[in-house]
């Protein structure tokens, strides 16, 4: 049987979730900075923009796994606040994510779809590394969407990186506003119909 | 695509594939069960919970829990908000039976758990619903109508000292106190009924 924590020393015990979330994250991170040189953008901006898009986008999480599964929580909404990484929803975080990012636009003055398709490079990239964290944490892997079937977990990360590949690729060759927010819906779809 | 995007492509399939070698030469060392071969194992249940009862002296599972020893004594609430422990037990046979309610085929077993515990008088199922809320599962356990204990391992700390890595897994402890084994997967009633017969011809 597997080791449910990826560091455990007395009474510090770190679990799979939050290491694989900590690297994938500082990955988002640099790559969310050297992007906006790509995009010709404030790189002090766009790092500002990623931390307040992290936060939101956990909220958003939380919210939509108790909106999703409301029925518990009926009056009983200060449990929402007890969460565990057992408890959250990738769509909820993307749609928070996203909401936040149409505020972030406005107040930056910065083209939306420019935006979208920057950070939405950095959160394919932090999902194809993420999603493994599904092969060391077992009651994470079955109790996800994706939880069918091991090999589900490469397809899914394989299915991030094309995105990420797709999005470089035809962000750049055809020049149409809907292209990031269609592949962005195809991949989010696609996550929860494997 | 210019350079630097090659390279962070390059860098992120890179990434990929070594947790991909990582995570694959990793399962070929520990046979995690999956829950698609969790109805597989069924049949090969029927073996294992033989070889649980003839070699309850020399098999152990890992240093901190061990077949043979003093099961690990836990204190959680149950769903009236009392604490239950795992020691109020003794002088009973217990099924320890980690469960959650997303888990099919948790669901598919707990009408056997709760025949198996109505049936005999000297053994108790105790049901430790893992890291889920209290509602919910208090919802689940009156809807099925079952009668045995269920207590709330909230933070996941007993499922993790039990090594539970999947739903369901039980374990079977004596009337001292004592681990007699633990199966993971779903057992069916006749299963069960071997494994407690098993347990009964031995003392």
């Amino acid at each position: 049987m597997n080791n449910i924590s990826f560091f455990s020393y007395k009474s510090i015990n770190i679990s799979y979730f939050m290491a694989f979330a900590i690297i994938s994250g500082v990955l988002a991170y640099i790559l969310s900075s050297l992007l906006a040189k790509e995009y010709k953008m404030d790189k002090s901006k766009i790092q500002d923009m990623y931390l307040t898009l992290l936060i939101i986008g956990f909220i958003g999480a939380r919210l939509g796994y108790v909106f999703w599964n409301f029925k518990p929580f009926k009056g009983k909404l200060l449990s929402i606040l007890s969460l565990s990484h057992y408890n959250l929803s990738l769509l909820g975080g993307v749609v928070g994510a996203i909401l936040a990012l149409i505020i972030l636009a406005r107040m930056y003055k910065i083209n939306f779809n420019n935006l979208l398709s920057l950070f939405a490079t950095s959160f394919y990239f932090a999902m194809a590394i993420g999603v493994w964290v599904l092969k060391f944490d077992y009651l994470l892997f079955m109790s996800s969407s994706i939880g069918k079937s091991e090999n589900n977990i490469l397809l899914v990360s394989a299915m991030f990186l094309l995105a990420m590949v797709l999005e470089k690729y035809l962000k750049n060759r055809v020049k149409n506003k809907y292209i990031t927010p269609t592949i962005l819906i195809v991949v989010m779809a696609l996550y929860y119909l494997i | 695509m210019n350079k630097r995007i090659l390279i962070i492509i390059l860098v992120a399939i890179e990434l990929v594939a070594g947790l991909f070698y990582f995570t694959s030469s990793k399962d070929k060392k520990e046979d995690i069960p999956s829950e698609s071969s969790i109805s597989n194992n069924v049949d090969k249940n029927e073996e294992k919970v033989e070889e649980i009862v003839e070699e309850e002296d020399t098999e152990s599972i890992e240093p901190d829990i061990a077949i043979g020893e003093l099961a690990p004594d836990f204190t959680l609430v149950n769903l009236d908000g009392e604490e239950v422990s795992l020691s109020d037990f003794r002088g009973k046979y217990v099924l320890i039976n980690f469960w959650a309610t997303w888990c099919k085929y948790c669901d598919i077993e707990m009408p056997d758990l709760d025949r198996l515990n109505e049936e005999n008088d000297d053994l108790v199922v105790l049901a430790v619903n893992v890291m889920e809320e209290k509602a919910l599962v208090d919802k689940y356990i009156k809807e099925g109508g079952y009668k045995f204990p269920v207590v709330l391992d909230e933070k996941g700390e007993v499922a993790i000292t039990y090594l539970v890595s999947a739903f369901p897994t039980s374990y079977f402890v004596d009337k001292e106190g004592i681990l007699l084994g633990g199966v993971p997967g779903m057992m069916t009633y006749a299963q069960m009924n071997q494994v407690l017969e098993g347990i009964r011809g031995n003392e």
